[in-house]
């Protein structure tokens, strides 16, 4: 049972909450000595074009250095290498809520970098919904986790760590408590271990959720970027801070995510699963930093 | 726009309204996701609006498969039934009718005050556009209405205002909100929401992790922000079915969120703010974020005198 939590702690750490804030978004560990995790965000204005259509191209090359710097090697080929082998049969878990699913452009262009591997079509398929009746899933021996970063009206954010709900067969299990347990899912069978590109589509991300399914045209805008990591929960860190943000920017006041997302500090207490600590996260930017807000 | 578009436009509702009401007489079936609700029907075509194939229908078992987790938020409200249905003009972007039926016109009230914060458009007995989206309360009703694309907000109304007068009952609000103070007072009218447990009011207001209100599907409670001399603070006001319960919550509050300040029922917080809570028979009150003691209890007094006055 998690521990009692009041508006008094948050009054009582907001200092503290600013100083990590701070610290996190720099190149190096706030302590090298323990445990961190890197996060990659690269943006480049120009994936959209004037009628906000994605550009396949410029996303490719984001997606492309995006992982050569997570990884640290000078060649995207090789980055990907590392991340996937020839043999590996490959789910690309998506994400297709309506409103903003994961762009077609980008499940294409993992899809294509997959096969330049050399792993055969008959080994990669893309789902979200059905992910456990795929054949492809259920034989996969790697997974590639890719959705949109957005607020969620019941987890706070809907980030890496809840793309795998649809693993499960009873997603609504794990509302109670603002979703604080969606880490366990982690751990299913279909799942556990197989992880290898974390990867939050913040091209344009929803940052206020409003309406009958939580989605506002007017809470969205064109961030342009993409995060990246190995870890999911460090991942979903970076872009709940940047979901803050950007309400902060726009309401001009501090309109804190309408669920505090704790489920990414329980995925890392309680399932072990990452690195949610802002103070623990390498954030390695890219590219068109105007107004990149972390 | 030219006088004679006008009359057209006028005309085209006009006709849309005689086809809706003969289509709520006759309701076409709709395709049952768990079972449907009586009721209001939807309209069958309004102006060049035509509902586009049949009704769905969801019921508190169903509702997931609608609309994944905000399907939660409906069901704290008491949520009892769905009817939605796609609108075109033959062509290019739908608009989507919801219509959902609650255990209570307190709960229809408060789902529509929940996330309320655009400009009252004059449909049913509470309603706002804003965004492409559409939203009003009527009786135990509480509707949706957006276009899947732009869509022309004029048209959304005109189907909106058709919905609502196939809605025959009207509602009555929540008792508590007759004891806020006035917007003459320091009230903001559009920031009042009503909740019947603790993750509704945290996500407008965290005061908890846990449930130390002991909120639950029998309490109503009310949150407002009162803007005065004293700044702005929040206000939360509890409505529990027994006096004993709500000298539980207050007990419990007190417990775990001002321990330190006693029976005095009033501290200074970690932001030099200051929070006060008082229990008045069946009600408990809360203000939070206070500049000085002073102003502290110069709120609650108000608050108290109002209740006193039921």
């Amino acid at each position: 049972m998690s521990p009692l939590v009041t508006r008094r702690d948050f009054l009582r750490a907001t200092s503290q909450v600013g100083l990590g804030v701070a610290l996190g978004g720099g190149l190096a560990l706030a302590d090298p000595a323990r445990p961190g995790a890197r996060v990659v965000l690269v943006r480049d204005p120009q994936v959209l074009d004037s009628e906000g259509r994605i550009r396949p191209k410029v996303l490719g090359s984001m997606l492309d250095e995006g992982v050569k710097v997570l990884l640290g090697v000078g060649d995207p080929n090789e980055a990907w290498a590392q991340l996937i082998s020839s043999q590996d049969v490959v789910g690309i878990k998506s994400n297709v809520w309506h409103y903003l699913p994961t762009p077609r452009e980008l499940e294409e262009a993992i899809v294509t970098r997959l096969k330049g591997l050399g792993v055969g079509p008959e080994r990669i398929s893309v789902d979200d919904r059905g992910v456990r009746s795929n054949p492809v899933f259920q034989r996969a021996t790697a997974l590639v986790n890719v959705r949109p970063l957005r607020t969620h009206f019941w987890a706070g954010i809907g980030g890496c760590i809840k793309n795998y709900i649809m693993f499960v067969p009873n997603p609504s299990a794990y509302h109670p408590d603002g979703c604080a347990d969606l880490g366990a899912v982690w751990k299913e069978p279909l799942v556990k271990g197989k992880t290898r590109l974390n990867l939050l589509c913040a091209i344009t991300p929803q940052f206020y959720g409003r309406g009958p399914h939580f989605f506002d045209r007017r809470y969205t805008w064109p961030y342009c970027g993409l995060i990246l990591s190995l870890d999911p929960v460090a991942a979903d860190s970076v872009g709940a801070r940047l979901l803050a943000s950007k309400r902060t920017e726009h309401f001009g006041e501090d309109r804190p995510l309408d669920v505090t997302p704790h489920h990414i500090e329980v995925a890392e207490r309680v399932h072990g699963l990452g690195i949610s600590d802002p103070s623990r996260i390498q954030l390695l930017k890219l590219g068109w930093m105007e107004g990149s807000l972390i | 726009m030219p006088a004679g578009r006008d009359f057209l436009s006028f005309l085209w509702i006009f006709l849309g309204l005689v086809c809706f009401q003969a289509h709520g007489l006759l309701q076409a079936g709709a395709e049952q996701k768990g079972g449907g609700m009586a009721g209001p029907g939807l309209p069958e075509q309004v102006g060049q609006w035509r509902l586009e194939g049949q009704e769905e229908s969801y019921n508190p078992e169903t509702l997931f498969d609608y609309m994944d987790g905000a399907a939660e938020l409906y069901l704290a409200y008491n949520f009892r039934s769905l009817k939605t249905a796609r609108y075109s003009k033959g062509e290019g972007p739908r608009i989507v009718v919801e219509l959902y039926e609650m255990a209570s016109s307190e709960d229809a009230f408060g789902i529509f005050s929940f996330e309320r914060e655009d400009k009252e458009v004059g449909v049913g007995q509470g309603s706002e556009m804003g965004g492409g989206i559409l939203r009003f309360w009527k009786g135990r009703y509480f509707a949706n209405l957006y276009g899947e694309e732009e869509v022309p907000e004029t048209s959304i109304l005109a189907l909106g205002k058709a919905l609502e007068a196939l809605i025959q009952e009207q509602g009555r609000p929540p008792q508590l909100l007759a004891l806020l103070p006035e917007p003459s007072q320091g009230l903001e009218p559009k920031s009042v929401r009503f909740f019947r447990n603790h993750v509704c009011l945290n996500q407008r207001f965290f005061i908890a992790n846990k449930n130390i209100l002991l909120l639950g599907p029998e309490t109503g409670g009310v949150l407002a922000l009162f803007s005065g001399p004293w700044g702005r603070v929040h206000l939360v006001m509890v409505q529990y079915p027994s006096q004993e319960k709500a000298g539980a919550a207050e007990a419990s509050f007190r417990s775990a969120y001002m321990a330190e300040a006693g029976q005095k029922g009033r501290l200074r917080t970690e932001d030099g703010r200051w929070t006060g809570a008082v229990r008045e028979g069946d009600i408990w009150v809360g203000v939070f974020g206070a500049r000085s003691e002073e102003d502290l209890a110069e709120i609650l007094d108000m608050v108290l005198g109002r209740i006193g006055k039921r």
